[in-house]
């Protein structure tokens, strides 16, 4: 095939470049928009301050599954462990008094469980989905016979002095920073990408899928480790209503914020964070504009169906078929 | 306006793919009662015109009538119950449902019975058509899974036939068939000349054209460079048509330079679940070590054995320093390269981009600083290949399913080739590829050759193992039956005397 003379606009829509960067375009847009409908007041530093906050539990949880996504893996246990993570983590933390014990125990147990899904999927040979729709109804259950109807709560000067230290920033920022080295400039991320692409072929490049699905679950479960601390912080404490859809906003913040729900080639580490603020954006502005919470909810999943039908859809200049 | 004779007409087509032209102003008509051929590299666009015909996709610009009515299928099925079918490049059957399912495939109301299908009405009438078309290697009632490559590639050519097209066309089949696969579609392709129906037919294989078709019709870079009768056949001109150079002779090695002592990797009473049966083979550095045999011989899972795909239930394969391939890992860590026959579905990430795909065995040579990845080095790596093996593509970032077959399959080459393995262990590597891509992958393997490397090439064309190899080992039944060195000079009906 010959090249023709490009044709500008088609070339910059085909770009990688432009996939890239239109989900932050749709995060300004939408900020904008939610800006002009509540008369600014979604967009004052207040208002916007809290959205950044409210962002980062989901922003940290999902930029460690983005390494399970980019596999091409769905998991949906990153909401339950993150939760029972910060149950007993607050729950040890309140025993010893010490926020040592807090991280340890917060970012160790996300591991573990993490850890007992990628080996159940991988030991069994079961898909990483089934086992975590298990996942995440036996962790649901655990949080609830362990606090029943009650919460456990972190003494308020110590979330006070925690959010003066500004540990969440600090604490997303870690483990952004690691993410990004780990996705893009290790074979850990390239791995990954190319097991979601195709994992027969990737297998047989010499690139194990069981070894980097355990690596994605280790680090996804220390993003949920660190974002049981973060929504403990957020929150000052944790009962069986505590963010009950983290893991469907973990889902949809990644594919807003430009991640294909099929892994593979188009796979972003900081689609989380993206998607997060995103996810938060849309929640508050069509709270603010006066949305019943219902509605909201509906619009959350059919903006994800959207979504995923669209990442299904081929652009259209690029596959040719055979010549 | 066209004449009774003429079934098809394509008038001033364009095809674009975004900022690729794959049809530029195409126009030609196709006759009742003959075998057209459609020849050309990889990516001249053959393909394209052909599922335009048949429904799979949409012409850019242009027309085409069909029995001298303005033709535009929306479908494959619309162009299947007119009268048009093809038979596609890569599988086009699905493995988890039965044979006779997959010939009715999307015509399941034919077998409505109130609200149920009649299963069993539909596998009769699916064993009445094999039956009619001579096919008893395997039943309706079968499993498609179950059966290779070469019998899926057989249920698709009956599910064409059944609807009894008026236009058949065969886009690259006969490179998934052996001997008598092949001997089975040119039966099935001669019935339709017979019958005053039309066969287009696209391939690779520059005798097999000359010898089945009437008219042979050349594509280059989406623009047909001419039509040729049969009289005026002659192979270095179509060549030279095809590639718009001069590519004269023979392609494959003329030396006879022979190749060391050292054995570089060895199979020792290797024995698999299905295929493989106390096989024992060595490989030297700086050999060419071809294998063949008929279908079913088991020759396509000795590469996957060696590589440590296929589990090996008795026996081992090492490389020099001892070390037991059980794994792709362990090979590839001992500078082993494979290339499957399923180029699509095993050696591409197809939606990967191509730098995605040829960096995947550069990992650790392209890192720095312990594990972090060198963008310039890997750019280097993947550049150098692009360049190197002339692969045609818009740039690095586009998904390698932009590509045609002979690029993508310079990319599996690509990958291999910048890991710098010593030894190669190539399926079919020159399946699908055309005449250019095929020379100049010849002289790779020569240029390796000499450099020392070992290559195992696994070929269903006993051309390709009589130019190539320095030792052919025959298969039978899991098993080499045969040794012929190239000294001896073997011809293809010694071979194929030598497989029976």
């Amino acid at each position: 095939m010959e090249k023709k003379k490009a044709n500008p606009i088609k070339k910059i829509l085909e770009s990688r470049l432009f996939s890239q960067i239109m989900p932050v375009g749709l995060l300004i847009v939408l900020t904008l928009v939610f800006g002009v409908i509540t008369k600014g007041r979604l967009t004052n530093p207040a208002s916007l301050k809290i959205i950044v906050e409210q962002a980062l539990v989901v922003a940290t949880v999902s930029t460690g599954g983005a390494f399970i996504f980019a596999s091409g893996n769905v998991s949906l246990s990153l909401g339950a462990t993150t939760i029972l993570t910060a149950t007993l983590a607050l729950m040890a933390y309140n025993a010893t008094g010490s926020l040592v014990v807090l991280f340890v125990v917060a970012i160790g147990l996300g591991v573990i469980l993490m850890t007992i899904s990628a080996l159940l999927s991988t030991a069994l040979g079961v898909r990483v989905m089934y086992v975590t729709i298990v996942m995440m109804t036996l962790l649901s259950a655990l949080q609830q016979a362990i606090l029943g109807g009650a919460t456990v709560s972190m003494p308020y000067e110590v979330v006070q002095a925690l959010v003066q230290g500004k540990v969440m920033y600090i604490g997303f920022g870690l483990f952004f920073v690691v993410c990004v080295v780990l996705f893009h400039f290790t074979d850990i991320g390239r791995s990954l990408r190319f097991i979601g692409t195709n994992n027969l072929c990737a297998e047989q490049t010499g690139i194990s899928k069981s070894k980097y699905l355990l690596i994605a679950f280790l680090i996804a479960g220390v993003g949920c480790g660190i974002g049981a601390v973060l929504a403990i912080i957020r929150g000052g404490s944790i009962g069986t209503s505590t963010l009950p859809s983290l893991n469907m906003d973990c889902m949809l913040a990644l594919v807003l914020g430009g991640m294909s729900i099929f892994g593979g080639s188009k796979s972003y580490v900081y689609s989380g964070v993206v998607g997060a603020l995103t996810v938060v954006v849309l929640n508050q502005g069509l709270l603010m504009a006066g949305v019943d919470s219902t509605i909201i909810q509906a619009i959350r999943g059919v903006a994800f169906l959207a979504l995923v039908t669209v990442s299904q859809v081929r652009p259209k200049g690029l596959p040719a078929p055979e010549g | 306006m066209a004449d009774q004779q003429t079934i098809l007409e394509v008038i001033h087509m364009d095809k674009n793919f975004g900022v690729t032209v794959a049809l530029n102003d195409v126009s030609f008509s196709l006759e009742r009662g003959h075998v057209y051929g459609l020849i050309g590299e990889n990516g001249s666009g053959k393909s394209t015109v052909s599922s335009i015909i048949a429904g799979m996709q949409t012409a850019t610009k242009g027309d085409m009538t069909y029995k001298g009515q303005p033709w535009k299928p929306t479908s494959m099925l619309e162009a299947q119950e007119h009268g048009i079918g093809m038979i596609v490049q890569e599988a086009g059957t699905i493995p988890n449902i039965t044979v006779a399912e997959n010939i009715f495939l999307g015509h399941e109301k034919m077998f409505k019975k109130g609200p149920f299908i009649d299963r069993a009405g539909l596998t009769n009438k699916a064993q009445a058509l094999l039956d009619e078309l001579g096919i008893k290697e395997f039943k309706a009632s079968d499993r498609t899974g179950k059966l290779d490559m070469q019998m899926r590639k057989i249920i698709e050519i009956a599910k064409c036939m059944y609807w009894k097209p008026e236009i058949l066309i065969v886009d690259e089949t006969s490179t998934a068939l052996s001997l008598e696969g092949r001997q089975f579609l040119y039966k099935v392709m001669a019935n339709q000349r017979k019958e005053n129906k039309t066969v287009m037919f696209i391939s690779h294989d520059l005798d097999e054209m000359m010898e089945h078709c009437d008219k042979l019709t050349v594509l280059r870079d989406g623009v047909i460079i001419g039509t040729l009768d049969k009289s005026e056949y002659e192979p270095n001109r179509i060549r030279q048509m095809m590639v718009g150079r001069e590519l004269k002779g023979d392609y494959y090695r003329s030396d006879y330079e022979g190749y060391s002592d050292e054995v570089v990797l060895t199979a020792k009473d290797v024995t698999t679940l299905e295929d493989l049966l106390c096989l024992n083979l060595e490989l030297h550095k700086g050999e060419i070590l071809g294998i063949g045999g008929l279908a079913e011989c088991g020759m396509h899972t000795v590469g996957k054995a060696l590589f440590g795909i296929e589990k090996v239930l008795d026996g081992e394969v090492r490389v020099k320093d001892g070390t037991v391939i059980k794994s792709p890992r362990v090979a590839i860590d001992h500078r082993m390269a494979y290339v499957s026959k399923n180029r699509d579905t095993e050696s591409l990430g197809l939606s990967g981009t191509i730098a995605e795909n040829i960096a995947s065995t550069g990992y650790k040579v392209n890192a720095v600083l312990g594990n972090l990845i060198s963008f310039k080095k890997e750019a280097r790596y993947v550049d150098k290949q692009i360049e190197d093996l002339q692969i045609k593509c818009a740039g690095k970032n586009y998904m390698v399913n932009t590509l045609s077959g002979g690029n993508k399959q310079k990319v599996v080459f690509g990958k291999w080739v910048a890991s710098d393995a010593e030894i190669l262990v190539l399926d079919c590597p020159t399946r699908g590829i055309d005449v250019g891509v095929k020379a100049s992958m010849y002289k790779l393997f020569t240029e390796m050759k000499r450099a020392g490397k070992s290559i195992l090439l696994i070929s269903e064309e006993l051309q390709e193992l009589i130019g190539m190899c320095d030792r052919i080992l025959i298969m039978k039944d899991g098993q080499v039956t045969r040794e012929v060195m190239r000294a001896e000079n073997p011809t293809e009906s010694s071979l194929i005397d030598y497989m029976i």
